[in-house]
């Protein structure tokens, strides 16, 4: 295991190195491999066969067609390698998803001077073929992906391959293409205080008394500011509850503030925050975004739902470069 | 291979023509050697399976697969008698084939076909190599790369067939001098082990052995077992008896060589002997018969060394005759006297049995005249003369130890080797040392290229008779009862007989009688000679003499050297072509004026992105000054206008 581990980390460093990471890449004989396939090296096994055969029955012609098929195969490592050389494949922006539905990275495909068949882009156990692309024509290539994590996706290392055309050698390549797709955090309802729903006295009374809507109960977690302890709670007998704010402005401008929930992972939070922009949004109310000292709005529409969206996906994002590849 | 579920399947539509086609082609050139009923057969399961998939039928059930298998193997079984030798392997390679067309339905099918056709083609080559087969194999291995190409494709592009094809062929005609090269370089070098696959004897005209039962059938095909070319004129047909092997020993009704023959102790090796010009001397090129007998005209020595002499003067190469070969020859034309036979030796050549044929021991102490055994050949030969014999190929069978008694005086028809073996047996009684020589007789003169072209019809047998201060001198019985058989050859004696041809229905032989198609089969036969003489006998010696000539030494420095250049030649016109077509993209005045449009934003410090526009680009531009700005706007413009008046229509 551990021999494993150093071999995929050298085996890492190595690809890096070779085919760094890059917004656009064009394939040259530095970033191309290329073996027989299956098929290929059954071909030469039988070449083999043949030419012992050749040699025991001194047969001549049988020497020159095991030197017709042997000289087929070496030409067509050439043909295998010009169908990816100097092809250039680029990422480019893509439609945000939020954390763990599907989403596309679109890869821009260009081939100079000649048509290049049957591109297959592997990526993890998914293929994606790309039937055709036409010289000087850009083609667009959709990888599905279903990311998991809020943030800055990477699509990791991807094979491009293609055995064109007899199918007896592969080329191939691994890139790993900048492909910015940002990904919003997972909307998740913030928890509700159990029997809160019921009471819907208290629920209209306490928060307008109190200037701010309440909206949502915790568990308390010690170093919550007493002031936001729902005592009725605590004198019901049961868990003490804390109350959570969502502040409002003197102006109906709802505040959705990272600092409301405090003790709470990162994630959570995020994802809590997430719900709720989206609901100010569909109920089509002014709200403001404050992500600790980064502050967006007031304001609403799908523009700023977009933005505050964004926001969220970058919160405390390393920057691009510094990203580790998740091959 | 990893699983694609975005690909269709290879076994639809027409993708499968180029496989189908590959496979009755190689069929068809394994014709004449494994008969019509393999190739029929593959031929009918290629045409239903092509027929099907286009027409998008059901493939047949697993049962029926099954089914076909077993009928398949049994086929084979009663196909071929005899399992070891070449012929079977092949059939059995047919057979497998054929059944796996039927069940084929993957991409991995598709190949495996295609390897079996690659295979095929191979085998080809060892039972036949002539020009011909050459050509429609070439044609095969054109129809695997196109099916390669279809099964490798994903089918999803716009890729045609032509594109395909002609793929296909290029990469042929690019391969064929590459290949040229590494045939005429790599080292031929000794088989590695002994064969043990022979040809099946059944199909050959000759065979070592010689028994009444078996020779009811001759071999009856009008395929080629040699060629002999002639240095000067050759010698009149009735003297065209090219030797092959002798049978001395009667062992239980059957005529055998002798076991000192058959051992090679017992053999000298021959030392080429090149010296002696103006001797008249011939090349013969044999077919591969899988069997070492050579033959030639008596009495002549072979001009090589290694070839193996037995002490009845007939020759053997080393290993078995695998693929055509040729021998020269010196004929011996002064007075040649053969090795004088021991006593012992010639007394084996005396045994036979006296007591099994009654009659004929009577008729011997008739005609015999002691102390001048010539006579007695005279004699009974002019005996056989008077008797009403006839020449047929489908002799009456003859059963029983006193075969000699039953032919001579109650059957009386029968071909060479009746004749060969009555005769000998009865100078035997006789007491006269006597022989049977199996070989050819015969053969057809082509006047192109002077070659004298033997086929396996022209099987014959005749006998030997040793004479006291003569030597072995030739006796042919057949010749006194069927003169036109010696006179004119075998096609004249056999024509119209049932089975002539038998083998070759399309034969151009049965067609000899119209002059033209006469001139074309003998045209078509000078270049298969050609062909045969120059690339099937393209040994290690012909390797060092050519090498010998094109480098003065052979070193591996020098053949390394060779190889560079034949790299050379090839790469050379395909790289002067690539780079030809890159130019003509920067000879383009459009490409040109862009190319300078783009210096001039990378003089500031604007990279344009491939896919961006001009304008795009200059968007990024900060000039100095206006005029600067005017002027390159100007530039845009002029490029815009030139290039926008060219694409419209």
């Amino acid at each position: 295991m551990l021999i494993h581990d150093w071999a995929t980390s050298r085996w890492n460093q190595w690809i890096t190195r070779r085919i760094p990471r890059a917004a656009e890449i064009t394939l040259n004989q530095r970033k191309l491999f290329i073996f027989p396939t299956r098929s290929g090296i059954a071909l030469l096994a039988l070449l083999l066969v043949l030419l012992l055969i050749a040699i025991n029955y001194e047969n001549n012609l049988v020497y020159a067609l095991v030197f017709l098929l042997a000289t087929v195969l070496v030409i067509t490592i050439h043909i295998t390698f010009a169908n990816l050389h100097s092809m250039t494949i680029s990422g480019g922006r893509n439609i945000p998803v939020f954390a763990g539905e599907t989403g596309t990275v679109a890869l821009k495909l260009m081939a100079r001077r000649r048509t290049r068949y049957d591109i297959s882009f592997i990526h993890g156990d998914r293929t994606n073929l790309q039937p055709e692309v036409q010289p000087n024509k850009s083609a667009s290539l959709d990888l599905t992906v279903r990311p998991c994590d809020r943030g800055l996706f990477s699509l990791g290392r991807l094979r491009v391959e293609s055995a064109y055309p007899f199918g007896l050698v592969r080329c191939w390549s691994w890139i790993d293409v900048s492909q910015p797709l940002w990904v919003y955090p997972k909307p998740l309802q913030p928890p509700t205080l159990a029997g809160h729903e019921a009471s819907g006295n208290d629920q209209k009374t306490s928060p307008s008394q109190m200037g701010d809507d309440l909206y949502a109960f915790n568990s308390y977690r010690p170093g919550d500011p007493i002031k936001h302890i729902h005592w009725p709670s605590v004198a019901r007998g049961t868990e003490p509850q804390v109350t959570v704010m969502a502040n409002r402005s003197g102006d109906g401008t709802l505040i959705i503030d990272f600092d409301d929930y405090p003790g709470v992972d990162l994630e959570t939070r995020l994802s809590w925050l997430c719900a709720r922009v989206l609901a100010a949004n569909s109920e089509n109310r002014s709200y403001s975004l404050v992500l600790r000292s980064a502050t967006l709005g007031p304001n609403s529409g799908e523009q700023h739902r977009d933005k505050a969206l964004s926001m969220l996906a970058q919160f405390d994002q390393p920057s691009e470069s510094v990203e580790n590849d998740e091959t | 291979m990893r699983l694609d579920a975005t690909q269709p399947p290879f076994w639809t539509g027409n993708r499968v023509i180029p496989v189908a086609t590959m496979l009755v082609v190689l069929a068809l050139c394994l014709l004449s050697s494994l008969g019509p009923v393999p190739t029929l057969t593959l031929s009918l399961i290629a045409c239903w399976r092509v027929w099907q998939i286009i027409r998008g039928w059901r493939s047949i059930p697993r049962w029926a697969v099954s089914l076909s298998m077993i009928a398949g193997t049994v086929g084979w079984w009663l196909a071929f008698p005899s399992k070891l030798t070449l012929e079977p392997a092949v059939g059995l390679l047919l057979v497998a084939t054929g059944l796996k067309l039927l069940e084929a339905h993957s991409k991995r099918d598709a190949n495996v076909l295609i390897y079996s056709g690659f295979t095929l083609a191979a085998s080809v080559f060892l039972l036949d190599q002539s020009l011909w087969l050459t050509l429609c194999v070439l044609v095969a291995v054109f129809l695997g790369l196109l099916g390669l190409q279809e099964s490798a494709s994903s089918g999803r592009n716009s890729r045609s067939i032509n594109k395909s094809v002609k793929l296909a062929a290029l990469v042929i005609i690019i391969a064929l001098p590459i290949t040229s090269a590494w045939f005429l370089l790599f080292p031929r070098i000794a088989p590695l082990w002994t064969i043990p696959i022979m040809a099946d004897s059944a199909k050959m005209g000759m065979s070592d052995t010689l028994r009444p039962g078996d020779i009811s059938k001759l071999g009856k095909d009008a395929s080629l077992a040699f060629r002999v070319q002639f240095d000067a004129d050759p010698p009149p047909f009735e003297s065209w008896y090219w030797r092959g092997i002798t049978l001395g020993r009667f062992n239980d009704g059957t005529w055998r060589q002798h076991r000192y023959l058959r051992s090679r102790q017992y053999a000298i090796r021959t030392q080429s002997n090149l010296s002696s010009a103006g001797v008249p001397s011939y090349a013969v090129t044999q077919t591969a018969s899988h069997r070492s007998w050579l033959y030639q005209l008596h009495p002549s020595t072979p001009n090589q060394s290694g070839v193996l002499r037995f002490r009845d003067e007939t020759y053997q190469y080393p290993r078995p005759i695998t693929a055509d070969l040729t021998l020269n020859y010196q004929l011996q034309t002064e007075r040649y006297s053969s090795p004088t036979p021991s006593r012992e030796g010639l007394n084996l050549e005396r045994e036979f049995p006296s007591d099994l044929n009654p009659r004929a021991s009577k008729l011997i102490s008739q005609l015999v005249s002691p102390n001048n055994p010539w006579s007695t050949v005279n004699s009974v030969l002019a005996w056989y003369r008077s008797q009403p014999f006839s020449y047929t190929l489908e002799p009456p069978s003859i059963s029983g130890s006193d075969f000699v008694d039953q032919f001579l005086f109650d059957t009386q028809s029968g071909f060479c080797e009746h004749y060969a073996y009555s005769f000998v047996a009865l100078m035997r009684l006789a007491g006269i040392p006597a022989r049977i020589v199996g070989g050819y007789m015969g053969g057809e003169l082509n006047p192109l290229n002077n070659t004298i072209v033997v086929r396996e019809l022209d099987a014959h047998a005749w006998t030997e008779v040793w004479i006291e201060d003569r030597g072995w001198v030739r006796v042919d019985p057949t010749g006194v009862v069927a003169p036109e058989r010696v006179e004119r050859g075998s096609m004249y004696s056999l024509e119209g007989t049932s089975g002539y041809l038998l083998n070759s229905p399309l034969s151009l032989l049965r067609f000899r009688n119209s002059a033209w198609i006469n001139n074309l089969r003998l045209q078509l036969d000078a270049m298969n000679y050609e062909w045969q003489t120059s690339i099937m006998n393209y040994r290690y010696e012909q390797q060092a003499t050519l090498l010998k000539a094109l480098l003065g030494e052979v070193n591996s420095y020098r053949i390394l050297l060779l190889l560079c250049l034949a790299v050379f030649v090839t790469v050379i016109p395909v790289a002067v072509w690539i780079i030809w077509k890159r130019l003509a993209t920067y000879r383009d005045p459009m490409s040109r004026k862009l190319r300078g449009l783009d210096r001039e934003l990378r003089r500031r410090g604007v990279i344009r992105r491939s896919g961006d526009t001009l304008r795009q680009a200059y968007a990024d531009i900060s000039f100095k000054d206006d005029r600067e700005k005017t002027r390159f706007e100007r530039d845009l413009c002029n490029f815009e206008q030139l290039y926008y008046a060219r694409e419209a229509p």
